[in-house]
């Protein structure tokens, strides 16, 4: 077969404009938009997100090709190598899916480029596992099927495989992983979860297992009960892999260093905030002054890694941002517990608003006035009332509350800071 | 050459042709090359730049025929080449099978006793798993017992003349 014939009786170089075309509008109305800047890795994994689209083509490209193979008879009467026959007939498809992941990736590192490190080429490998795996079930298929059952089925279980798991309730949350997409968007102080690439890894192993068996056996009935064997055991051993996992497959990033003290605070940064450096130091550290002003005793160390060094404060820094708002956000967010869940039937609501409103207030973040004129009456009152104490007062005061910001219970009395005027001037 | 030969999807003549000297083994270019040459004795020459899948069922088997020689193998084994031609068709097989300029040794397998024509050295006859004849066709066509001077009709008396034997 011609180079020029190959190519153009293959699916996949029609599939290959609309392909890149959703590629492209995909990574600009999510990854570019909202994806962390700066950072490789996260860069990375929203870009391995197109697998949802070049892995469709893939397998329908490899179901077409397997069908026409199959039709002829192919495998049945070469002398070659038939890993190399399929192989041959595969190259327009490897290429397309290759073009639509590059041209994912280019889009997404245009929000890393100049940050330290490089791609994740661990990510990378297991998207491009994860593309030869759905490769392999697309074979599967066609050497298994009919010519249009195979490509209806193809499209259908690539469908459910990339979308359903990802987009229906039906399914847990974890099932998104199997298919290698989908691998969260971890800010500088995360990484992906191991488990969650595992699961992939496994899958996609699992679904070529199943192509390789319609290719190399030559007893069908042995490639009909192999292949999806291999697919179920696999699939099934990444479902045990990803089934702690929830919604967002993120673990701490580990590693982080630290600066020597300054004014007796130490601060621990990625490198990915190095532009930044001598403003983030100076920065935390006048707003570590200010929260130990008001008596709240942060610790010593203030990290912007979540879980080290140990007994550190975490705040979270992202990259290429300014400096000041950042930080103050970050002491704001340390000093803030998690919101409360939905299921609480008591709800301390003026208690989260005010203290949340004056700690932003005291962090000085750019939307504090905006916060305060938006928030209900009585809290705002509250908040004018703590701001006019002495600051140790209001330290107090924030100590008092804070416990009831953890709990499912009403707003407490000492929500009101005339509780803490005597206290302040004694 | 297999009974039923099926066109690859999207593929000519000439591409169906050197795409199976490829799959045995040829280079691209020898196998392109060599594929003019196996059109020619397959006597599709004219249709060599045809679809494949647009061909009628005697000028499928001779594609067939065409990419079983394009390599230039010296031994061809041929299963029920003329099954479901007419008998024009049948006849016009054979003679492209009678000039074919490749291959030491030909094997013919077939239901269709008319097959057996002045081309052929050797009848093996198989029944029910056994051989109740092996030798020259001549040896064979003595056997009959009819059919005058129809080679054909003869061909079909020895051949009932062997299996009644062999009962």
């Amino acid at each position: 077969m011609t180079t020029r014939k190959r190519w153009i009786t293959s699916l996949s170089l029609w599939l290959a404009l609309p392909m890149i075309a959703f590629v492209v509008s995909i990574n600009m109305e999510d990854g570019l938009q909202f994806a962390t800047r700066g950072y490789w890795l996260t860069a990375t994994t929203v870009a391995s997100e197109a697998v949802s689209v070049t892995g469709v083509v893939a397998a329908l490209g490899a179901t077409w090709e397997a069908s026409r193979l199959r039709r002829a008879r192919v495998l049945a009467i070469t002398s070659r190598n038939r890993l190399l026959v399929v192989a041959e007939t595969l190259v327009p498809t490897v290429v397309v899916v290759l073009m639509g992941t590059l041209v994912s990736y280019a889009m997404m590192a245009t929000i890393a480029l100049g940050a330290p490190g490089g791609p994740a080429w661990h990510v990378i490998a297991v998207n491009l596992a994860a593309l030869t795996g759905i490769l392999g079930w697309g074979l599967f298929l066609g050497f298994a099927l009919p010519p249009t059952l195979a490509l209806a089925v193809c499209l259908a279980s690539t469908y459910v495989w990339y979308f359903v798991t990802a987009g229906s309730g039906s399914f847990p949350l974890w099932a998104r992983y199997l298919s290698g997409g989908f691998l969260g968007d971890p800010s500088v102080w995360g990484a992906v979860d191991p488990r969650a690439l595992g699961a992939a890894l496994v899958s996609a192993l699992g679904l070529a297992a199943a192509g390789l068996c319609a290719v190399l056996l030559r007893d069908r009935g042995r490639a009909l009960l192999a292949g999806p064997l291999a697919v179920v055991m696999a699939v099934g051993v990444g479902c045990w892999v990803a089934r702690p996992l929830d919604h967002h497959p993120v673990v701490p990033r580990t590693g982080i260093e630290c600066d020597a003290p300054v004014g007796g605070v130490t601060v621990c940064l990625w490198p990915e905030l190095a532009a930044d450096h001598e403003a983030l130091v100076s920065e935390v550290v006048r707003q570590h002054r200010t929260f130990s002003a008001l008596g709240l005793e942060p610790p010593s160390t203030v990290s912007a890694a979540m879980e080290e060094p140990e007994g550190s404060m975490w705040i979270p820094l992202v990259p290429r941002a300014d400096p000041r708002p950042v930080v103050a956000a970050g002491f704001v967010e340390a000093f803030m517990p998690a919101a409360l869940p939905d299921s609480c039937e008591d709800f301390p609501e003026n208690t989260v608003v005010t203290v949340l409103a004056w700690l932003r207030t005291v962090a000085q973040t750019p939307d504090h006035e905006e916060y305060r004129a938006s928030i209900p009456a009585e809290p705002a009152r509250y908040l004018d009332g703590v701001l006019d104490l002495p600051p140790r007062a209001q330290g107090e005061w924030y100590l008092a509350n804070r416990p009831v910001l953890e709990t499912c219970s009403p707003d407490p009395d000492t929500l009101d800071p005339r509780h803490f005027e005597a206290g302040a001037t004694s | 050459m297999p009974q039923s030969i099926v066109p690859v999807t999207g593929l000519t003549v000439r591409e169906q042709v050197a795409y199976h000297g490829w799959l045995k083994g040829m280079s691209r270019a020898q196998a392109w090359k060599d594929s003019g040459e196996a059109l020619r004795q397959a006597n599709l020459t004219d249709l060599a730049d045809r679809p494949s899948g647009k061909l009628s069922g005697g000028q499928l088997r001779r594609v067939g025929l065409a990419q079983t020689i394009v390599h230039r193998p010296s031994v061809l084994l041929l299963d029920e080449p003329t099954a479901g031609l007419d008998p024009a068709q049948r006849s016009a097989f054979r003679e492209i099978l009678n000039g074919l300029a490749v291959g030491d040794t030909v094997l013919v397998s077939t239901h269709q006793t008319s097959d057996l024509s002045g081309l052929f050295d050797s009848v093996v006859v198989l029944n029910e798993g056994r051989s109740p004849f092996t030798g020259s066709a001549d040896a064979f066509l003595a056997r009959a017992t009819g059919g005058g001077d129809s080679l054909e009709r003869r061909a079909e008396s020895a051949y009932a003349s062997v299996l009644g034997e062999a009962a």
